[in-house]
């Protein structure tokens, strides 16, 4: 326990967390963040539906208004869809399934990514050659193109979902790390590795794989919010997440149909969130690349 | 009664060719795919016996860095022998490596970038001894971590501190430590005091002596520095262009240098004390590109003496005098 | 006195970081005279550097010249903004840097890397400037300069880039000459080379230099003038024969002490114990003091002083060391 505070407490005194401080648009991202992280933890608690619960829906408050509109109840904050739905409890729900697969394709992507950035960069050669010429022709299609594809192969579901980003978000991470990779290959302290007789592996992990943690955590970070873009995105476009867990993504696809009869609160507030939370999360990827950038060694 | 260390015609060529088109080139009208090969060392021989210091000196780019990292397998050598106490480890592979890497240890340069910066010091200093083969506790591994930093000037206090709340000097003490804890036989020092301070490169060139003293190993010196060579070792040889061009006793090769590079290399040296009483040597021009190696001497497109010979044959280190030899057409006559 | 080229007085050049108040230059006095060459010598984070930037105004955020005057031909440049600075910056000073790779843009050619600041400070048309190209290029010894006119940096080696980067220096006749390490990146045989041809340079153009290094031989070799720098401060200066063959300061006769002798060998190097002190927290009194075999009380609470020993020979110390 002892160790820990004083880890916390070197932490408070950094520069780190005094540029933090003095920083308006890195404390709004993290307000944002912590402000979604919030919601999901607590969310379903707080709100007095839930909507994937038939049971609880009552058809007859569909297409309610926001309650400051008149026709709109205080029940209803957001207003309801066309089921009943409350708005808001569908944002919270979805919220949750939108950064679950984003968060999750994010550790599974910068897994793969970072394992084959570290041997690409490591041992060079022909492998090398080859997972940047992958890397480089996947990079020459958009993303988004990529991904739809895949989905449209494999068929809606989180899972398919999950693989679907995880190939797509690889590639920035494999760059990212392989050129740390070659910088850090270079430094004396991996020659006085090789020369203490370390095999190959040990050395990639023990004494590389921690000096390029840095520029990962940063690419990890902005890479959240693309995940959830390119799965907003997907589900928009109906090739996403299916329409029993939806996510905001998809929330905003069933409000698109309506959306141009006037009933707009259905598309608009879960887009609304969506960009929030991308926006608070840039923020705080802005201000932690600008920060951990090497100049700093 | 066989050599600590033994080079024999030592030979490293690096392929920096680039990319298939980068390498198409027309001369008179026909196309060639020349390879780029860097001839980092040529021909490189001579042997270190137990408890001396042997310096290797040059500029940058003679390919004396290379020279250690071939003998200790970072590189495996083009050309040549090694052989460590009398076994000849040339063509040895990662595990037959495994027990000459308790004999033979490296000091590095940078002490900036020689240690990992994020393990702890003592991690740090029992890593060989960890991945030596043997089979050690963790609480040997402490203990004897812990002497070694009180060997080396530093206290056990700083067994859990990280490298970069140390100065140059002290992390450079951590890389002799490190050295050091596999109770090497030979340990190659690869410029370990040009990046300190001159009042810590002191503190560290009397260090590495004592210690030399007390524990009876040898070292392979290797700087650009011919004052702290000329302080710290019993032999040296002078490397130009991937060639030894001169080796001797120091005090010796000091007081009378034969080979022409020698003698501009030691005009040159600026001096705070006396300087050398010798003939001096100037030369001009630059060190030429070692892809493409001259045909005859090394050293004829700046040799004040060059003559003819020197052009088409390329001379080979004999010994005139006993403990000493050169490369040199001149010194036949 | 009117007829010093540089009279520094004072200079306090400060670094505020976030961890503190760095005094990188902490009370500097030195003169220069026309043609003289002055060594600035000390070991890293001494601030000599800083010394030269800031004589040049050079110094970034966030340092800034806290106090003290640095007069050049009569004029305090330490109260000259920018617009001042950069008439005199080029033409009547200019500096040759540590790192010949990287001081020269890769991207243009040398005629117009050198062209650049003769453009700047002088009305010269184009076939006068490519013919001053031409004077110094022969002058710092490259030869075929006709046709290296027009290659660009990456075709030149290390020696003859810091070749370039002198001639340029010279391109508009300067009074002074601030050399950061010049030759610290080079091989001892071309360092020769180069050093030769700035003091050749220097006492024929009559120009001054500041020549700022860590490396005492090449100051003995070099210079009129030393000035001995630690912990931002002046431990001792006086001329060359002074430092070299009859310092007083402790510190000054452990640093030649720790250098070894090309000449002769020694059993062992004088060496200075312990490290140079964290430079937020420096020791009050005499800085040196905690690694001073000479040390006593009046040292560790009292700083020392610049005082006079000899004509032309000062060091800050209670009790300079005996002859």
């Amino acid at each position: 326990m002892l160790l820990f505070s004083k880890k916390s407490e070197a932490f408070l005194e950094s520069e780190l967390f005094h540029n933090f401080r003095g920083s308006y648009s890195a404390i709004s991202g993290a307000g944002i963040i912590a402000f979604f992280v919030f919601i999901v933890v607590l969310g379903p608690s707080l709100v007095w539906q839930n909507p994937y619960d038939i049971a609880s829906l009552e058809l007859l408050d569909a297409y309610k208004p926001p309650f400051w509109i008149p026709g709109g109840d205080v029940h209803y904050i957001l207003g309801t869809d066309g089921q009943g739905r409350d708005v808001l409890a569908s944002i919270v729900y979805g919220t949750r399934i939108s950064l679950l697969i984003s968060l999750a394709a994010m550790v599974c992507s910068s897994v793969i990514g970072a394992a084959l950035g570290l041997i690409s960069g490591y041992y060079g050669g022909r492998l090398d050659g080859f997972i940047m010429r992958v890397a480089d022709v996947q990079l020459s299609f958009p993303s988004l193109l990529i991904a739809l594809f895949l989905m449209s192969a494999f068929g809606n579901g989180l899972g398919k979902v999950l693989i679907s980003l995880t190939c797509v978000g690889w590639v920035i991470y494999a760059r990212t790390v392989r050129g740390s990779t070659l910088s850090e290959k270079q430094k004396e302290y991996v020659q006085a590795a090789q020369a203490a007789g370390l095999p190959n592996h040990k050395i990639i992990v023990r004494h590389i794989l921690p000096n390029v943690m840095t520029p990962l955590i940063v690419v990890a970070t902005i890479q959240i919010g693309t995940f959830i873009l390119i799965e907003a995105s997907l589900s928009f476009l109906g090739v996403g997440v299916p329409i029993t867990q939806p996510s905001l993504g998809l929330l905003v696809k069933n409000g698109f149909d309506v959306l141009l009869s006037g009933l707009w609160w259905t598309s608009v507030f879960p887009g609304a969130f969506i960009m929030l939370l991308v926006f608070g999360i840039n923020l705080l990827g802005d201000f932690l690349r600008d920060e951990l950038n090497p100049r700093l060694r | 009664m066989s050599h600590l260390l033994q080079v024999c015609d030592l030979e490293q060529r690096f392929d920096v060719s680039p990319g298939f088109f980068d390498r198409m080139k027309v001369t008179d009208g026909r196309l060639s795919f020349k390879r780029h090969i860097v001839h980092a060392v040529n021909g490189v021989s001579f042997h270190i016996d137990r408890g001396e210091v042997f310096g290797l000196v040059g500029e940058s780019g003679c390919g004396k860095s290379t020279i250690a990292k071939t003998i200790i397998k970072l590189y495996d050598p083009s050309g040549g022998k090694i052989r460590v106490k009398g076994e000849d480890i040339t063509f040895y592979d990662y595990k037959q490596m495994m027990p000459i890497r308790k004999t033979v240890q490296v000091i590095f340069q940078d002490p900036y970038a020689s240690l990992n910066p994020r393990l702890k010091v003592l991690d740090i200093i029992t890593e060989p001894m960890v991945f030596s083969g043997q089979q050690i506790t963790k609480a040997d591994l402490k203990e004897k971590g812990i002497e070694l930093l009180q060997r080396v000037g530093l206290g056990p206090e700083h067994a859990n501190r990280y490298p970069h709340q140390f100065s140059g000097g002290q992390r450079q003490r951590i890389g002799i430590a490190r050295a050091l804890s596999v109770d090497p036989d030979l340990i190659i020092a690869d410029e370990p005091v040009s990046a300190l301070d001159v009042s810590i490169q002191a503190q560290i060139l009397n260090l590495m002596m004592d210690l030399k003293e007390e524990l009876g190993f040898s070292y392979l010196f290797i700087t650009h520095d011919l004052s702290v060579v000329r302080h710290i070792s019993d032999r040296i040889g002078i490397m130009y262009l991937g060639f030894i061009v001169e080796t001797g006793c120091t005090e010796e090769v000091f007081k009378n240098p034969r080979h022409p590079y020698t003698r501009a290399l030691l005009s040159a040296a600026p001096s705070v004390h006396e300087k050398l009483h010798i003939d001096p040597v100037s030369i001009s021009g630059e060190v030429p590109t070692a892809l493409e190696l001259p045909r005859g001497c090394c050293f004829q497109s700046r040799c004040p003496f060059v003559f003819e010979r020197c052009l088409r044959e390329r001379p080979r280190l004999i010994s005139r005098q006993p403990g000493r030899m050169e490369s040199c057409h001149l010194l036949e006559q | 006195m009117s007829d010093r080229l540089l009279d520094i007085r004072g200079l306090q050049t400060y670094f505020h970081t976030f961890g503190g108040v760095i005094k990188a230059v902490d009370g500097v006095d030195f003169t220069l005279d026309h043609g003289e060459i002055l060594g600035v010598v000390g070991e890293s984070g001494c601030g000599k550097s800083v010394v030269g930037f800031s004589i040049m105004g050079l110094v970034d955020e966030p340092g800034r010249i806290e106090a003290g005057e640095i007069r050049f031909n009569g004029k305090n440049l330490a109260r000259c903004d920018e617009r001042q600075m950069r008439k005199i910056r080029g033409k009547d000073i200019t500096m040759v840097f540590q790192d010949p790779m990287t001081s020269l843009n890769p991207l243009y050619t040398i005629q117009a890397q050198m062209e650049e600041v003769m453009k700047l400070h002088s009305d010269m048309n184009a076939e006068q400037r490519r013919a001053r190209c031409l004077e110094l290029l022969r002058e710092v010894g490259i030869s075929q300069a006709e046709s290296r006119l027009n290659n660009y940096p990456h075709q030149f080696s290390g020696g003859m880039r810091q070749r370039v980067i002198i001639a340029i220096a010279l391109a508009s006749y300067p009074r002074l000459i601030i050399a950061d390490e010049p030759t610290t990146a080079l091989d001892v045989t071309i360092q020769s080379q180069i050093l030769k041809l700035m003091k050749r340079l220097v006492k024929d153009h009559g120009t001054a230099m500041i020549l700022i290094t860590h490396d005492l031989a090449v100051v003995a070799e070099m210079t009129d003038k030393i000035v001995v720098m630690y912990c931002g401060r002046i431990v001792e200066k006086g001329s060359r024969d002074h430092i070299i063959h009859n310092c007083r300061h402790p510190y000054t006769l452990g640093l030649l002490g720790s250098i070894p002798r090309l000449a002769a060998r020694q059993a062992r190097l004088t060496q200075i114990p312990g490290m140079v002190p964290n430079i937020l927290d420096l020791p009050k009194g005499c800085a040196f003091a905690p690694r001073c075999t000479y040390a006593q009380d009046r040292c560790r609470d009292e700083r020392p002083e610049l005082a006079k020993l000899e004509s032309g020979h000062h060091a800050a110390c209670h009790f300079p060391v005996m002859r």
